[in-house]
């Protein structure tokens, strides 16, 4: 592209590097910044309801009798814990046993 | 040495375009420029990751904290900064306008840009008491040339009447502008056969960093 450079355009030089002498923003800046509604912005985090697991996890199917599954879910239900943490803890049963 | 901050803290009203097209275009006339992408959908950063041979640097983990001794720094190594701000009212946004040798302030023409334009405005006249006073100046976004919307003219004029300074050039809307960030390149870089009004979009961008850099100018021979 072969064009004519606008005027003010053609030497930039006079704009050199240089330290700001400019003071820093005084403390009220702040309080200013913050009556006109320019707050920090938090970046928002979802709040987690359980723990993460931190070993891996495996997913599988079962049919079992209705008088254990309704026992185990209202156990689970009962002690306020997952299905997760109820087999985990019928499982520690086998190996103390 | 100039920090030149780009803000309104509506979304959407063409802030990040004029950062990457006044910091290109001053690129282009030979000076050296730092830009800084303090917009959360980090466009400027994803641009200069892209093939484009434009000499401008980005910087991109700026926070509120930290964003005007960062603006300052840079200011000391390169010709111009420029800072691409974050639509919302933030801290960071407050910081980076008290920092700012010239802060232009995108609006398109409809009510809610210009009435968060003037939320910033209002916020550096207050400013002013405490700080001193930062030459602003608002500029007219996606306008069609020769074209002006009814809504556009009222606003315009409101402004005006309020004492605001507007620039004389828009930014008009022209596919170039986002092609930019599509194939992230500067303007000089683009295919003038697969970019529509290129040549159009060169000359408005020649025409308002024109206009910046007489206005930053100005405020120099006034100090
Ligand atoms: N002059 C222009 N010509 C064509 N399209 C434009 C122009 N200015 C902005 N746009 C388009 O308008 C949209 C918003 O622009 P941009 O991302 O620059 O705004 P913003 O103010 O930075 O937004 P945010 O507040 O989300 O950071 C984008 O899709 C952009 O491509
Ligand atoms: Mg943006």
């Amino acid at each position: 592209m072969n064009r004519p450079v606008p005027a003010g355009l053609t030497g930039l030089s006079d704009f050199r590097p240089a330290q700001a002498s400019e003071p820093q923003p005084a403390p009220a800046a702040r309080a200013i910044a913050e009556a006109h509604g320019f707050v920090e912005r938090n970046p928002q985090t979802i709040r987690k309801r359980r723990k993460p697991t931190e070993e891996p996890t495996y997913s599988f199917t079962a049919r079992v009798s209705v008088r254990s599954a309704n026992a185990f879910i209202e156990w689970c239900e009962r002690e306020r814990m997952s299905y997760r943490e109820g087999f985990d803890r019928l499982v520690e049963k086998i190996e103390k046993a | 040495m100039p920090v030149i901050v780009i803000s309104n803290p509506k979304g959407g009203t063409g802030k990040s375009t004029t950062s990457l097209v006044l910091a290109t275009t001053l690129a282009r006339h030979g000076a050296s420029v730092t830009a800084f992408d303090c917009d959360p959908n980090r466009h400027l950063v994803a641009w200069k990751d892209g093939p484009s041979q434009s000499k401008v640097e980005v910087i991109g983990h700026a926070d509120s904290s930290n964003i005007a001794r960062m603006l300052k720094a840079e200011a000391a190594r390169q010709q111009f900064v420029i800072a691409d701000l974050e639509g919302t009212a933030s801290l960071m946004v407050a910081s980076a306008i008290l920092a700012a040798d010239l802060v232009i302030i995108p609006t398109q023409g409809s009510a809610m840009d210009a009435s968060q334009a003037r939320r910033a405005i209002s916020f550096i006249d207050d400013q002013a008491a405490a700080v001193g006073p930062r030459p602003y100046r608002v500029l007219f976004t996606r306008t069609k040339p020769g074209f002006a919307t009814r809504d556009e003219r009222v606003i315009r004029e409101t402004l005006i009447g309020s004492g605001v300074p507007l620039f004389g050039t828009d930014l008009a809307e022209r596919a170039a502008y986002r092609s930019m960030f599509t194939y992230r390149l500067s303007l000089e870089e683009m295919d003038p056969a697969a970019v529509n009004g290129l040549d159009k979009a060169v000359e408005n961008a020649d025409a308002l960093v024109g206009e910046v850099v007489e206005n930053l100018r100005a405020t120099r021979q006034a100090a």
